[in-house]
């Protein structure tokens, strides 16, 4: 028989998922995200942390052929928890990686990517991009954007635009994290990116999403936990009732569960960014599914303080339901999969759900 | 309060290879035809040849018999198994459960009584643990074990028992003690041969026409004393071990696998229009494979696996009942079992009929719904 070696553990450096949840604890109590929802920018005393200690670029790690993305799952998920209002997965996973495969150097102290979107208008003519981002994070408190393009030719090219050459509309998700409309029409630096590049963007910007809803939903479910441990009604702790475990229990099931599918997404891109195994389509369909029922029973928990805006629970269930349809939908991606499948080989469909070997 | 995370590996070295070897003997020495899971059919020269090839009692120590095979090996045999509806009916509990509770609990003439033959596929055991008062309150038992000159008398009723009118043995748990404040004490679990005076086998039929469960009657049953597992009165944390072995494994999510790939070759055109429908139960699929597989990995690092086990079984067969749902909302089906039936036709039927069972079999699922959601406190 065969020998069978010892499984690789899929994780991020203990260090670094260390060092990343104990600035988020000092650094980004609930009050930081209420507070960069009333005044509409990212948190510049959080982000100066972030950055100072590396974590804002952890997406990218010279040498590393990976971009070292498992660290930067880390370190977003980490960031989902605290609900942590700033354009971290922009910065850091998606814009240093964008520009690392363009050859340039990430410019400006934080930069911003667009979420590609059905509406977005552009062109680019001559080396100038022009036209209208539908959904950019953070962009008034951005000091750069960075833009991936094809042209009419499907090649693909990085612009990098200077806020201050921008014309930005301010609007915002379901969480009420800034998702401003720009304009662009200034010429500026361009790059040529490989072939591919766009569509391991997109990956990279789903995943990124799935990371930070893992770790809303950890969230999620250690409050509702901790309340019907605190909370007593009919002379009783809400825990006590059976029908409040259950709702308990099967978010953590869920939560567990989207978390084994970030890590394998994120071990997948590792690998190979083609992702021929669609893992990163599971990750977003898992996640789905998991933001469901956490937020729905996470919500039931808690009943009515729960829907509170002074209460913490909406930072975390509002972001998660904002997530779930940034960079694509559910919908779209579990017909991927399937259709993914139906095409391959029948002799091969297990292997390629296995993810062990060929699927040829 | 922190929420546990579970650790999640990546392929092994290997595995690629030992699944292609495990494909290649299962179609040559069986039809492969489809069935759900773990109700697969017994076949006892399929055992045997299983057996020969080192596949069974895997992870029993060479010395009985076994291979000295890690948790993780068995677990890729085993999913190659089921996916391939790979008859292993006959021993499968005795290798899943019973072996590596005898080489665990029982004494060291025990072990060379029993282990060899389950690992060469020829010893087939049941499970007697659930009777007519106790199914989730397993620590409800009332069969007793007797102490008497030479062994113990036993006298009492099981049921649920699966392959009794086929299998040479049964694992009974009985109260072997008086009954004090802790319920949990004063069982013991005794092996039982099925062929002794006092033992009546009674056949259940289910809903789906099938034959596999029973009950079996203990009346004044003598058992040799040397037929006692582990220690008398610590039957209870015996029992619990036990169980994880049945409740993190392949066969809580693969009972459907074999009816998704029937899906995928006679309703192409369903599985497109229904795409979005479809590749969510993939997703779900191929996530959860991945926590069971981690179970595998943890058992063999002697980490703790109470936690993740009741995610597995719960998440499994909510999957298992939620692809045969899909599948029968999207899909026309004649819903026949008869020879007019195409093979997903019939699969499908016996999905539909076997479904309820999934969440109830190996605990139910609001039982392990508690475990979990014990492990938030």
């Amino acid at each position: 028989m065969t020998e069978i070696g010892r499984p690789p553990l899929i994780g991020a450096d203990a260090l670094l998922t260390q060092t990343v949840e104990r600035l988020l604890d000092e650094r980004c109590p609930p009050e930081v995200a209420h507070a960069s929802e009333v005044f509409g920018r990212a948190d510049a005393d959080l982000w100066k942390h972030l950055s100072a200690t590396g974590l804002t670029t952890v997406g990218r790690e010279p040498g590393r052929a990976d971009g070292g993305i498992v660290d930067a799952m880390a370190v977003l998920r980490a960031c989902g928890t605290h609900a942590a209002p700033v354009p971290i997965a922009e910065h850091g996973v998606l814009a240093s990686w964008l520009a690392q495969r363009a050859g340039l150097d990430l410019p400006g102290e934080m930069c911003t990517v667009p979420i590609v979107d059905p509406s977005d208008r552009l062109r680019i003519v001559d080396g100038v991009v022009s036209g209208r981002l539908a959904s950019v994070p953070y962009a008034g408190s951005a000091t750069h954007l960075a833009v991936a393009v094809a042209d009419a030719g499907d090649r693909e090219w990085l612009a990098i635009e200077a806020m201050d050459q921008v014309n930005i509309d301010a609007s915002h998700n379901l969480a009420g994290e800034p998702r401003d409309i720009v304009d662009i029409d200034a010429g500026s630096t361009i790059a040529a990116l490989p072939p591919g590049t766009l569509a391991a963007l997109r990956r990279r910007g789903v995943l990124s999403r799935v990371a930070l809803m893992s770790g809303a939903m950890s969230r999620a479910v250690q409050l509702s936990a901790t309340y019907a441990h605190d909370r007593r009604q009919f002379g009783r702790t809400l825990f006590t009732f059976q029908a409040v475990q259950h709702l308990l229990a099967f978010a953590a099931e869920h939560a567990a569960n989207v978390e084994t599918a970030c890590w394998v997404a994120a071990d997948a891109l590792a690998t190979d960014e083609d992702d021929p195994y669609h893992r990163v389509d599971i990750a977003r369909v898992v996640a789905h599914e998991a933001m469901e029922v956490v937020s729905r029973h996470s919500h039931q928990v808690f009943g009515a303080i729960g829907v509170t805006k002074e209460h913490e629970l909406h930072l975390h269930t509002r972001r998660l339901w904002a997530w779930d349809l940034e960079w694509g939908t559910p919908v779209n991606a579990g017909g991927a999969l399937a259709s993914w499948l139906a095409e391959v080989d029948p002799i091969r469909r297990w292997a390629a759900i296995t993810a062990v070997g060929a699927t040829g | 309060m922190t929420i546990e995370r579970y650790p999640i590996y990546a392929t092994p070295t290997g595995e690629a290879e030992l699944r292609a070897e495990v494909r290649e003997f299962v179609l040559a020495h069986s039809t492969g035809e489809p069935c759900l899971g773990m109700r697969a059919r017994h076949d006892p020269e399929f055992s045997r040849r299983l057996a020969s090839r080192g596949w069974v009692g895997m992870a029993l120590p060479a010395r009985y018999g076994g291979s000295n095979k890690s948790a993780l090996e068995r677990w890729i045999v085993v999913e190659e198994l089921l996916a391939l509806s790979a008859p292993v009916g006959a021993h499968w509990i005795a290798d899943r459960q019973t072996g590596p509770l005898l080489a665990r609990f029982g004494s060291e003439e025990m072990r060379q009584r029993f282990l060899p033959s389950i690992a060469a596929g020829e010893c087939w055991i049941s499970v007697g643990m659930s009777e007519p008062d106790a199914g989730s309150d397993l620590a409800n038992v009332r069969t007793t074990a007797t102490e008497v000159d030479g062994g113990y008398e036993v006298n009492g009723t099981k049921i649920w028992t699966s392959d009794a009118h086929t299998n040479h043995y049964v694992v009974v748990l009985c109260r072997s003690d008086p009954l004090t404040d802790d319920r949990h004490l004063g069982l013991s679990q005794i092996i039982i041969d099925l062929a002794s005076p006092g033992v009546g086998i009674h056949p259940i039929e289910l809903l789906d026409g099938s034959h596999h469960f029973n009950e079996v009657v203990f009346e004044n049953v003598f058992v040799p004393a040397e037929n006692l597992i582990g220690e008398q009165g610590q039957g209870w944390a015996q029992v619990t071990s036990e169980l994880v072995s049945e409740r993190g494994g392949p066969d809580r999510y693969m009972s459907v696998y074999r009816l998704l790939e029937l899906a995928f070759e006679h309703v192409p055109d369903v599985i497109e229009r229904y795409a979005a429908d479809v590749g969510t139960l993939l997703a779900r699929f191929t996530t959860l494979r991945r926590l069971s597989m981690s179970i595998a990995v943890m058992i063999d690092d002697g980490v703790p696996t109470g936690g993740v086990v009741p995610i597995v079984k719960d998440l499994g067969t909510t999957f298992e009942q939620e692809t045969v749902r899909t599948l029968r909302n999207i899909v026309e089906t004649s819903q026949r079992l008869d020879h007019h039936a195409d093979r997903f036709t019939e699969l499908l039927a016996l999905a539909t009929l076997t479904a309820p069972s999934f969440t109830i079999r190996g605990g139910t699922n609001e039982i392990l719904r508690n475990l979990v959601a014990r492990n938030l406190s």
